[in-house]
C-alpha cells in the first residue's frame, strides 16, 4: 500500500516548457505514444538543463547540488559521520581494509559518503623534496557520494516509481514504495545505490531531503571543516569551480581537473560533480560513464524484431511441417 | 596481526604486549638513527574492551616513566619491537616479556636515574 | 590481497597509461607501477618490463555494483519465461493445426513455467509482500515495468490456456486465452534482453544489439525441445521452431562475442565460460538429433532435453557473465578510457588540422 506522501514520476499535471528549459534538441520520443508514456522517454532522453522542470515540477526552486573541492579535503572523514547520524544509517562494518585511511571501501545502502584516500608517488603540485631522500610523494583525499545525475539510470529503471525527482533536482529513494527488486543497483554508472540485506529495500544519499526543504544544507556539506564540500545551486557551484581550477592550474598543478561538471557528458552532467587531482578511476570513479538509457530506444527496436521474428519463426515451423503432422500421435 | 613490546620494568605489573592491526604505509618513512635504520610506527590511544571496536590498548605499552624534563609521565615516543601474528596469551605472553627484557638487559634500575 | 594500481607510472610517465589496443597486464598479474602495492611479506610489487595497455583502479574494487539478483531465481525465471513464452506459440498453433498431444504439452509447459517463474521473481524481492508495487506505475524507460505488465497480462492468459486445456473445461474460453498468450508470448520471451541490457553491466549492456536475438533463438530452442521431449510423435513443428533458434541463438551469440571486446573474455572464462560452452555443445548434440534422429521417439526426447539444458545454459552462462564483468573494474575502466582518449585524439588532430 502506497503512503500518501507517495509519488510517481506522472501525477503531476502536464504544462508547457518555455525556452530557458530547453538545452538542446527536443527528442521526445515519437508523437503517437500518448503522452504519459512520451514523457517518460522525454525526461529520460532529453537534454534538458532542469531535470525538475522535465519531470514535471511548476515553480520549483533552483536546481542544488555538491561541489567537492578534493584539493582541500584532509580526509577528517566528518562527512561520513555527520551523514550516518543525520539519516541514522545503521552500522555497516568496522573493517581495516588496508586500502590507507579508507574502512569504509566504497558507496552501500549504508555509507552515503565515503571518503577515497589513494597514496602516490608524485609531486603535489609545487612540493619541497623530503629530507628523507624517498622523493615524492601526495595523499589524494576525496569525499565520494551520489551525484544525482541529470540523466538517472537508477531513476529511470525502477519499476515501481520509488525512485523520485525531488523539485530541487536531487533523485530519492521512496523508502515506502521500494520492493527490493533491485534493478537500480546494477544500473547505477557509478556504483552508489545499493540494497540493505537485512532490510530489503534499496537506500542512497537524499541530499538531505528533509534539511533542504527547511533550507538548511545537507549534514556532510555543514559538517565539512575546511568547505571541501560546497552547496548551492548548482550554476553558482560551476561558477566557483571553474574559477578553483583555473587557480589551480596557474600553480601548476596541471592534473587537475572538473569531473561530472559538464552537462554535454554521458549523463547529462551530475547535481554533485567533483575537482580530481588525477584521473577518475584513480578515484574509483567511472572515467565516462553513460547512462544506459541512452540506448534503450535501440534496445525496444531490437526486442521488438526479435519478438515479431519469434512468432514469425513459430508460424513458419508450423507452415514447414503441415505435410506431415496432423491428427494425434502419441 | 601485529602484537608489540616494550622495555619495562620487571615490576610484572604492566601488560606489554598488545597485538593490533597493521597498515604498512609509505606516508612516515623510517629514520637513520646512529647509522641504524629505525621504523616508525604510529599507534592511536583508547582502544579498550568496551565500544563497537574492542582491543588492547596501546596505553599498556607505556612505560611508567617521568619524562626527566617536564616531570610528567613520557608516554609520546618510545622504542618497541614489532613481529607479526597473534599475541601470546597467559603464561606465555609473561615469559616473552621477560626474554626481552633479559636480553636488553632491563633491570628494576633502568630508567630510574633523573 | 587488496592491491592498489597508482595512478601513475614509473618515472612519471603519465601520459601513456595505455601502450595500444592490446588488453595484456605485465606480470599476468595486475601490479601497480608506481603505486603502493604491497605483496604478503609487504614488499613492494614488481614493475612490468614491457609498456602494455594498464588502467588504474582503486585498489582492484569494481566501479560499479554488481546485480544483486539471485542465482537460481533470476538466471532461472530468463529460463522460463522465454519457455513459456514460445510455448504459447506453439500450443497456439498446435491447436489450430490440430496436434492434441503437442498442444497439451506446450500449453503445459507454459502455464507451468508461467507459474514457477513469478514464484522465482517474487522470492527475488528485498520485500516479496510488496510485489504488487511493480503494477503502482508503467515506465517505458524500465523494461522491468513493462515486463510486470506483460506478465501481468500474460500469466493469466497461460493460466487459463493451460487450465483449460489440461482439464478440457470451456475450451472456446480456453482458445480465446491461448490466443491471447501467443500474443503477448514473444514479448515476454523477447523484453528479457533489454532487462539485462539496460544496466551499467559490461557484459550485458556491450552486447544489447545482439542480445534479444540470443533470447529467442534460446526462448526457441527451450519450447523446441519441450515438444519433442513430450510429444515426440507431433514435433515437427517443435523440431522446426528449435532448429530456428538454434541458427539465431548461434549466429548471435557469435556475433555479440566478437563485437562484445574486453567483456567477451567473460563468455569464455570462469564460471560464465563454462555454462555458455555446456550450452553450446548440447545445442550441437540436441541439433543433430532433431536433424538426423529422423522420427525415432527416444533421439527425440533425448534432443528435447538437450535442447532445453542447453537453454537454461545459455540463460546461467549470461547471467554470470555480467557478474563477472560487473566484479573486475578493468571491463568498466577499460572501454571508457579508451573511449574518451580516442574522442581526445580526434578532437586534437581536428584542432591541428584547423591551425
Amino acid at each position: 500500500m502506497t503512503a500518501a506522501n507517495s509519488r510517481t514520476e506522472h501525477n503531476r499535471t502536464a504544462h508547457h516548457r518555455t525556452e530557458h528549459d530547453r538545452a538542446g534538441p527536443d527528442r521526445a520520443g515519437p508523437t503517437w505514444l500518448p503522452d504519459p508514456l512520451r514523457s517518460g522517454l522525454r525526461s529520460a532522453l532529453d537534454e534538458y538543463a532542469d531535470p525538475a522542470t522535465a519531470t514535471g515540477y511548476v515553480d520549483h526552486p533552483p536546481r542544488v547540488g555538491f561541489f567537492t573541492d578534493t584539493s582541500v579535503c584532509i580526509g577528517c572523514k566528518a562527512c561520513e559521520v555527520a551523514c550516518k547520524e543525520w539519516n541514522q544509517i545503521p552500522e555497516d562494518g568496522l573493517l581495516l581494509t588496508g586500502m590507507s585511511y579508507d574502512n569504509t571501501a566504497g558507496l552501500s545502502a549504508d555509507s552515503w559518503r565515503h571518503v577515497a584516500f589513494i597514496e602516490q608517488r608524485t609531486p603535489a603540485g609545487v612540493q619541497d623534496e623530503g629530507s628523507d631522500g624517498a622523493g615524492e610523494f601526495r595523499w589524494l583525499m576525496s569525499s565520494d557520494v551520489c551525484k544525482h545525475c541529470t540523466h538517472a539510470a537508477c531513476l529511470d529503471v525502477c519499476p515501481t516509481g520509488a525512485l523520485i525527482r525531488t523539485e530541487y533536482g536531487t533523485v530519492i529513494v521512496q523508502a515506502d514504495v521500494c520492493n527490493g527488486c533491485g534493478y537500480c543497483v546494477p544500473a547505477c554508472p557509478y556504483g552508489v545505490i545499493n540494497r540493505r540485506e537485512d532490510d530489503g529495500r534499496a537506500f542512497k544519499c537524499t541530499m538531505c531531503y528533509n534539511r533542504l526543504e527547511v533550507g538548511m544544507e545537507p549534514a556532510c556539506a555543514k559538517a565539512c571543516p575546511t568547505d571541501s564540500i560546497q552547496f548551492g545551486t548548482l550554476d553558482e557551484l560551476r561558477e566557483r569551480a571553474q574559477g578553483r581550477l583555473s587557480e589551480l592550474h596557474e600553480r601548476g598543478m596541471s592534473e587537475a581537473r572538473l569531473y561530472g561538471e559538464d552537462p554535454n557528458d554521458g549523463v547529462g552532467g551530475d547535481g554533485a560533480f567533483f575537482l580530481l587531482l588525477d584521473e577518475p578511476e584513480v578515484y574509483g570513479l567511472p572515467p565516462d560513464p553513460v547512462v544506459t538509457t541512452r540506448d534503450l530506444p535501440s534496445m525496444w527496436r531490437r526486442v521488438g524484431v526479435a519478438a515479431v521474428g519469434l512468432a514469425a519463426g513459430a508460424a513458419l515451423a508450423f507452415a514447414g511441417a503441415a505435410r506431415d503432422g496432423s491428427g494425434s500421435r502419441s | 596481526m601485529v602484537w608489540d613490546n616494550v622495555n619495562c620494568n620487571d615490576m610484572d605489573l604492566q601488560l606489554d604486549a598488545v597485538e593490533a592491526r597493521v597498515l604498512v604505509t609509505d606516508r612516515v618513512p623510517p629514520i637513520t638513527v646512529q647509522g641504524r635504520q629505525t621504523h616508525q610506527i604510529g599507534l592511536p590511544y583508547h582502544w579498550g574492551t568496551s565500544g563497537y571496536s574492542t582491543g588492547d590498548a596501546a596505553n599498556d605499552l607505556v612505560g611508567v616513566s617521568l619524562d626527566p624534563n617536564v616531570h610528567i609521565q613520557e608516554d609520546k615516543a618510545f622504542a618497541c619491537d614489532i613481529r607479526s601474528g597473534r599475541r601470546p596469551r597467559g603464561h606465555a605472553k609473561a615469559d616473552l616479556v621477560r626474554d626481552y627484557r633479559r636480553r636488553a638487559g632491563i633491570t628494576r634500575d633502568t630508567g630510574m636515574n633523573i | 590481497m587488496i592491491r592498489h594500481e597508482g595512478g601513475s607510472s614509473v618515472g612519471g610517465d603519465r601520459g601513456s597509461v595505455f601502450a595500444h589496443g592490446k588488453h595484456r597486464r605485465g606480470g599476468g598479474d595486475r601490479r601497480g607501477r608506481g603505486g603502493l602495492g604491497r605483496g604478503r611479506d609487504g614488499s613492494r610489487a614488481e614493475q612490468a618490463m614491457v609498456p602494455d595497455a594498464r588502467f588504474s583502479s582503486y585498489y582492484g574494487k569494481p566501479v560499479i555494483n554488481a546485480p544483486i539478483w539471485g542465482s537460481p531465481e533470476i538466471p532461472g525465471y530468463l529460463f522460463l519465461g522465454g519457455l513459456a513464452g514460445a510455448s504459447s506459440l506453439l500450443g497456439a498453433g498446435a491447436q489450430l493445426t490440430g496436434r492434441s498431444a503437442l498442444e497439451r504439452v506446450a500449453k503445459a509447459g507454459a502455464v507451468a513455467a508461467g507459474g514457477l517463474s513469478i514464484v522465482a521473481l517474487v522470492r527475488d524481492l528485498g520485500r516479496p509482500g510488496r510485489f504488487v508495487n511493480m503494477l503502482r506505475t508503467f515506465k517505458v524507460t524500465s523494461p522491468m515495468s513493462v515486463g510486470s505488465w506483460l506478465l501481468a497480462g500474460y500469466l493469466p492468459a497461460a493460466g487459463i490456456a493451460g487450465g483449460c486445456e489440461l482439464t478440457g473445461r470451456m475450451p472456446r474460453i480456453g482458445a480465446a486465452a491461448s490466443a491471447g498468450a501467443a500474443l503477448i508470448g514473444p514479448a515476454v520471451a523477447a523484453y528479457t534482453a533489454a532487462l539485462l541490457s539496460d544496466t551499467a553491466v559490461p557484459a550485458w549492456h556491450e552486447g544489447y544489439r545482439e542480445l534479444p536475438f540470443v533470447f529467442v533463438g534460446s526462448a526457441a530452442i527451450a519450447a523446441g525441445g519441450l515438444g519433442m521431449l513430450g510429444a515426440p510423435g507431433e514435433a515437427d513443428p517443435a523440431r522446426n521452431l528449435a532448429l530456428a533458434g538454434v541458427c539465431t541463438e548461434l549466429t548471435a551469440s557469435q556475433i555479440m562475442e566478437q563485437r562484445g571486446g574486453l567483456v567477451a573474455e567473460t563468455y569464455r572464462s570462469g564460471k560464465s565460460g563454462a555454462y555458455l560452452r555446456t550450452s553450446k555443445a548440447l545445442t550441437v548434440l540436441g541439433a543433430a538429433g532433431a536433424i538426423f534422429g529422423g522420427r525415432s521417439p527416444l533421439v527425440r526426447r533425448l534432443s528435447g532435453a538437450a535442447l532445453m539444458a542447453a537453454s537454461a545454459a545459455t540463460r546461467f552462462g549470461i547471467f554470470h557473465s555480467g557478474l563477472a564483468s560487473a566484479k573486475d573494474p578493468k571491463f568498466t575502466v577499460v572501454p571508457q578510457r579508451e573511449r574518451l582518449d580516442a574522442a581526445r585524439r580526434a578532437r586534437d588532430a581536428a584542432q591541428a588540422q584547423r591551425s
